[in-house]
């Protein structure tokens, strides 16, 4: 086998890895480096949201099981981290009735964010017991109430989360590189985990529940596996973007985040991890460049006078179109394709035309 | 004042298609070449506009603006707040640029719109400051000016605007930012209206939904015992909810009993006037103490002929009011669209800070950030439209300064008192 061969056997292992790693790292340093202060932000805050994104298509991608509760454990993520990360002597003038053993603990941001997330997994480990009994309507409805739950104790348990004035004084230490890493970090988790026994198994029930139950899958103890691992995904997500806002309250982790990251994925199609990493990337970008149109720009000779609003306005009709246009999302719910004819697959097995196209079909999904 | 979020956002339902059934894949290569070709354009497009926004050389030329960066909501549910605030600071802008500007120099407001979305803040301040902004006037509120506050304050460009949260200053921010509002004092000053009035037994509504309603009963319950009086009975409720039957019932009864002799509102437009609706229409027509939650007329139409009613305000918005400063700045309001200010202490806000900033930079007699911040911190009852403000190196709050009392005839505001807090019944701030 030649260099080539090895090479690409090793790219077909991991795809559609190599693409996605390369889009994100590209389309966020390109927009980092042409864009001004304002652009870097909405970098980052894109990044995050990938990273979020990810994790909630881990349970509901894999899964098929739609869940709006996830944003609840990002809000675990970053009321844990925040509160890790916060200097204690600045925990003792803002929050003088915290616990010692909070008020006390001091960690690094990497140490927080992880933290974030294995709070919000040890809590979504509980709650996976009840839940991941449920299916279809019931599971959608459960899943909310987990996030009003969440949001309601984050806005009145005033010792811990200083109630509905929240957290402040975190230091802001979620820049590019921080969050481009963990985003890619969590695309690699997410991969890892779609591809093992367990994820493919949660997928096969995804396309035909009891078939799968047939086939003597337990599907509720691996849907809480997933849920579980998205948990703590969407939690290192929501750590970091506390330490993006420096200061927040519940509010920051409610029905405005999980629409804006359950549209990413849907409009990037449901089924694939290619799908909420282009749609999470496509929305974030279609909505920095309707901000730019709606401050007022010029076109040539043409001058596109402000109209404040239309960022949403737009965004909205876009996703709208999409849906109408691919109703299974961008990537149609599919991964990225091998581009399978430009590839030789092996010199020495030359395969039958026949055989080979069945097999492509095969792995096709 | 503070943050009016989440309550009452509609709830989209996604819908799901279940059955995921596989497709032909002819179209995956095509729309991926759209999404790339798309992106392509968009992004030299976007590029493009950049170049454009790059920061200006700084040098101190007389004649050249001093620019005022203002990253506000200007759409979103804050921007309610914010508009009367840009109106404010437009107002001044003109009126001190026709008079030749300070030290030579014009004053220049550039904004951006920070959409009410938090994690969009920080970047909008951002860019603005890199627009070569001197000082700026960021949102009236701790969760969403807090982050462009910051942003300021990295760069050592003074700013004030003003909060009710304590946080809203040198010690929850830095020493950049300075508060026009008397933070912690609001309760105080309705709870001494009150006790000025010979009113001794309250009844208390506690909406704890946001940060404000809950630290502005709060504080009252504080004052009030401070004063030496005690609560009669309270009630809580949420800004969503549509109805507060039980919570009537409760206070109906003790009225009944005459264990009451007015209603301290802790809560807030539209909920805080939906709770009123209904406790008049029990019957039940003692006075009501409210707060900044309900300064202005814009909720007087879901509570028609209201009387009764007291609110700690920033001003008489519908003409009257006995302030001359605060007075013009609403005529001029009027004047300029042909409408009465939709908010009181807001639109104050925006006009007040432009006339801080103009008397502190005539004071350094440069606009350098740290000689202005100075000059602030020297503000010593300094009477400017919003109040008399008194700032010091150690404290950015003007947690002193009085509040005019208002009430309602028909749907027009009238001038009731102007009260000033006394320091001893003044809850424990962080300055």
């Amino acid at each position: 086998m030649s260099v080539v061969d090895v090479l690409a056997r090793a790219t077909r292992a991991c795809w559609p890895l190599p693409p996605l790693l390369l889009l994100v790292a590209a389309a966020s340093e390109i927009a980092y480096v042409t864009g001004g202060p304002e652009t870097q932000g909405v970098v980052v805050v894109a990044l995050i949201n990938l990273t979020l994104v990810v994790g909630l298509y881990t349970f509901v991608g894999t899964s098929g099981v739609f869940s709006f509760g996830h944003i609840g454990f990002a809000a675990i993520g970053a009321y844990t981290a925040g509160l890790l990360v916060i200097p204690p002597s600045q925990k003792a003038i803002l929050q003088p009735s915290l616990p010692t053993f909070i008020a006390d603990a001091h960690f690094g941001s990497i140490g927080a964010t992880l933290m974030g997330g294995l709070v919000a997994a040890a809590v979504a480990a509980v709650l996976a017991v009840p839940l991941m009994r449920l299916n279809g309507l019931a599971a959608g409805l459960a899943t909310f109430a987990v996030l009003v739950i969440v949001r309601t104790v984050a806005n009145s348990w005033d010792q811990v989360t200083n109630g509905a004035a929240g957290l402040s004084g975190l230091p802001v230490s979620t820049n590019k590189n921080q969050a481009l890493v963990w985003a890619l970090v969590a695309i690699v988790a997410a991969l890892v985990f779609q591809n093992t026994g367990l994820g493919l198994r949660l997928r096969g029930s995804r396309e035909d529940y009891p078939a799968a139950r047939s086939l003597g899958v337990n599907v509720h103890a691996e849907r809480r596996v997933a849920w579980v691992v998205s948990a703590f995904l969407v939690g290192i997500g929501g750590g970091l973007y506390g330490q993006y806002l420096g200061s927040f309250n519940a509010n920051a982790f409610y029905l405005a985040l999980t629409f804006t990251t359950l549209a990413m994925l849907v409009v990037g199609g449901l089924t694939s991890l290619s799908g909420a990493v282009i749609g999470s990337l496509v929305i974030s970008f279609i909505g920095e460049f309707l901000n730019r149109v709606e401050q007022g720009v010029h076109v040539g000779p043409v001058h596109i006078p402000a109209r404040p609003g239309l960022r949403e306005v737009g965004l909205a009709a876009i996703m709208l179109a999409i849906l109408i246009l691919r109703p299974r999302g961008l990537t149609n719910g599919r991964e990225l394709p091998w581009p399978s004819r430009r590839w030789p697959r092996t010199k020495t097995e030359p395969v039958p035309a026949e055989s080979a196209a069945a097999e492509t079909e095969a792995q096709a999904p | 004042m503070e943050e009016v979020v989440g309550q009452d956002e509609p709830v989209v339902t996604v819908g799901v298609d279940e059955t995921f059934i596989a497709t032909g894949r002819w179209g995956m290569k095509r729309s991926i070449r759209l999404v790339a070709l798309g992106g392509l354009v968009a992004g030299a497009l976007l590029a493009g506009m950049t170049a454009g926004g790059s920061a200006a050389p700084k040098s101190r030329l007389a004649g050249k603006p001093i620019v005022i960066a203002m990253p506000l909501a200007l759409t979103g549910v804050i921007s309610f707040y914010d508009q009367p605030n840009l109106a404010g600071a437009q107002i001044a802008v003109s009126q001190i640029n026709k008079k030749g500007g300070v030290l030579g120099r014009p004053f220049k407001i550039i904004t951006g719109d920070t959409k009410s979305d938090l994690s969009l803040i920080a970047g909008v301040a951002q860019s603005l400051i890199a627009k070569g902004a001197n000082l700026m006037i960021p949102t009236l509120d701790y969760d969403f000016g807090g982050p462009s506050a910051r942003a300021a304050c990295a760069k050592n460009i003074p700013a004030i605007s003003e909060a009710g949260d304590s946080r809203f200053g040198l010690q929850g921010i830095g020493r950049c930012l300075f508060n026009q509002f008397p933070s912690g004092s609001e309760a105080a000053i309705g709870a001494t209206f009150a006790w000025a009035k010979g009113w001794r037994h309250p009844f208390v509504f506690q909406d704890p939904s946001i940060s404000y309603s809950k630290t502005f009963y709060e504080n009252f319950g504080y004052s009030w015992g401070k004063l030496g009086g005690q609560v009669a009975g309270s009630a809580t409720f949420m800004n969503s909810d549509q109805s507060v039957a039980t919570q009537v019932a409760q206070l109906k009864s003790l009225v009944d009993q005459k264990k009451v002799d007015f209603i301290f509102m802790g809560s807030y437009a539209p909920g805080g006037a939906s709770a009123t609706k209904q406790i008049r229409a029990a019957g039940i027509n003692l006075p009501i103490i409210g707060g900044a939650g309900f300064d202005g007329t814009f909720w007087l139409g879901a509570v028609p002929n209201l009387t009764n009613f007291y609110v700690v305000a920033g001003g008489v918005t519908t003409g009257g009011d006995p302030n001359p400063l605060r007075a013009a700045v609403y005529k001029a309001y009027k004047a300029k669209f042909k409408k009465d200010a939709p908010l009181g202490e807001q639109t104050l806000n925006g006009y007040s800070a432009v006339y801080a900033f103009a008397k502190a930079i005539k004071a350094a007699g440069s606009v350098k950030g740290l000689a202005v911040m100075a000059k602030l911190e020297k503000f010593k009852s300094t009477a400017l439209p919003i109040g008399n403000i008194t700032w010091t190196s150690k404290c950015h709050i003007s947690k002193l300064r009085s509040l005019p009392i208002i009430t309602f005839v028909g749907s027009k505001e009238k001038f009731i008192a102007e009260v000033a807090p006394k320091a001893s019944i003044l809850p424990k701030t962080l300055c």
